[in-house]
């Protein structure tokens, strides 16, 4: 399509247009590429709200993490064992822990480990870091500019039925993000 | 043409219905090069580059209705816009901080590479970059935009808040002042 505010140049300046032309940007490189889907993707699953703020960690408690978000992390599916010859059904359901699982709203899922008997003591608990992401910059609603950064663990916690020396062990990945303004760097 | 009937031919151009619907993914291997490289030209830096165009293609995408679509022009446009509330805060971050960075290499901007280079045209190519570097600013963004983004100077208009004759005379004037700078490099 020929531009209607096309100016009709010298001869030399073509000449100068056409080589110009010629060059080619340099090519975004595969890390680019995948940090930037990585950040409309995670636009689209997660629009920023006003709510982060200052060096903010959200769903930070170092306890058990209640909810785990495992849609976008398919290949990351929060992995829950159940140690052998436990009988669940039998216990009364009064343990404070409660686990939800699945949290993409399309395959949600209720892992309710209410099951656990009261009397289980912990034994173990371990977190394991195993893997950091820092997604670049992201917008809020208020247009704050922060860093994104995803950190993915894996909590392992056992417990003991004093009753019958049963043992459980439950393992699942807890996924943190970390949302730090970028005039504090 | 004046400018209303540009604007309504663009328009209409943009509505041709065999026009197939651009994904984001598309537009971003289309003219992902192209968009690096205006955000390069708006940045001080390759570093701010990255995150200018990162945070311009999340803008865009949002502003183009936040499914599939990413409009292309939305894209350059805020690629502008951010390169320049990322200016801004960096004066202010200077500002606050200039004793300090007087002397560091935070407060120089670095070079960066825009085109392809090969071992023949590597010394030729960083010649063009060094001239159209010298420009003032607005011509260089509308080189930019125009020879190697391939927009109308209406589009390119629109993207710069200006007027599409401003924007070709800057053109022009962009190239007879790089074809200035280039020619005793030529002739030595």
């Amino acid at each position: 399509m020929s531009d209607p505010f096309e100016q009709s140049l010298p001869e030399d300046l073509k000449d100068l247009e056409r080589s110009l032309s010629n060059l080619k940007p340099e090519g975004l490189d595969s890390v680019s590429k995948g940090r930037f889907s990585s950040a409309i993707i995670h636009a689209d699953a997660e629009p920023p709200t006003e709510e982060a703020s200052a060096t903010q960690e959200i769903d930070d408690s170092p306890s058990i993490r209640t909810r785990i978000a495992w849609g976008a992390w398919g290949s990351l599916a929060a992995a829950v064992s159940l140690a052998v010859g436990l009988n669940l059904g039998n216990r009364p359901e009064s343990s404070s822990l409660s686990a939800e699982v699945a949290v993409d709203g399309t395959s949600a899922e209720i892992f309710s480990p209410s099951k656990i008997p009261a009397d289980a003591t912990a034994l173990a608990t371990q977190s394991e870091l195993k893997q950091v992401v820092d997604e670049g910059i992201i917008l809020t609603e208020s247009s704050s500019r922060m860093r994104q950064v995803r950190t993915l663990y894996t909590d392992t916690v056992s417990w003991t039925d004093p009753v019958t020396e049963a043992r459980l062990q439950m393992s699942y990945d807890r996924e943190e993000l970390f949302l730090i303004p970028i005039d504090a760097i | 043409m004046n400018l209303a009937m540009a604007i309504d031919s663009a328009d209409s151009d943009s509505k041709t219905p065999e026009t197939p619907p651009n994904t984001w993914k598309q537009v971003l291997e289309e003219n992902g090069s192209r968009f690096q490289l205006y955000a390069r030209q708006q940045a001080r830096n390759d570093a701010d580059a990255q995150d200018i165009l990162q945070e311009a293609l999340v803008k865009a995408w949002r502003a183009s209705g936040g499914e599939e679509r990413l409009e292309v022009g939305f894209v350059y446009t805020y690629i502008r816009r951010t390169a320049i509330d990322w200016g801004r805060s960096h004066e202010r971050r200077q500002k606050r901080e200039q004793k300090s960075l007087r002397d560091s290499i935070w407060s120089q901007p670095t070079p960066t590479v825009w085109f392809e280079r090969t071992l023949e045209t590597d010394e030729r190519h960083r010649q063009i970059e060094a001239a159209i570097q010298q420009l003032p600013e607005e011509q260089q963004e509308v080189l930019v935009l125009k020879i190697w983004a391939d927009l109308t100077f209406d589009t390119i208009a629109r993207t710069l808040e200006a007027s599409p004759n401003t924007v070709a005379s800057r053109y022009r004037y962009g190239l007879q002042n790089l074809k200035r700078i280039l020619s005793p490099q030529q002739e030595s």
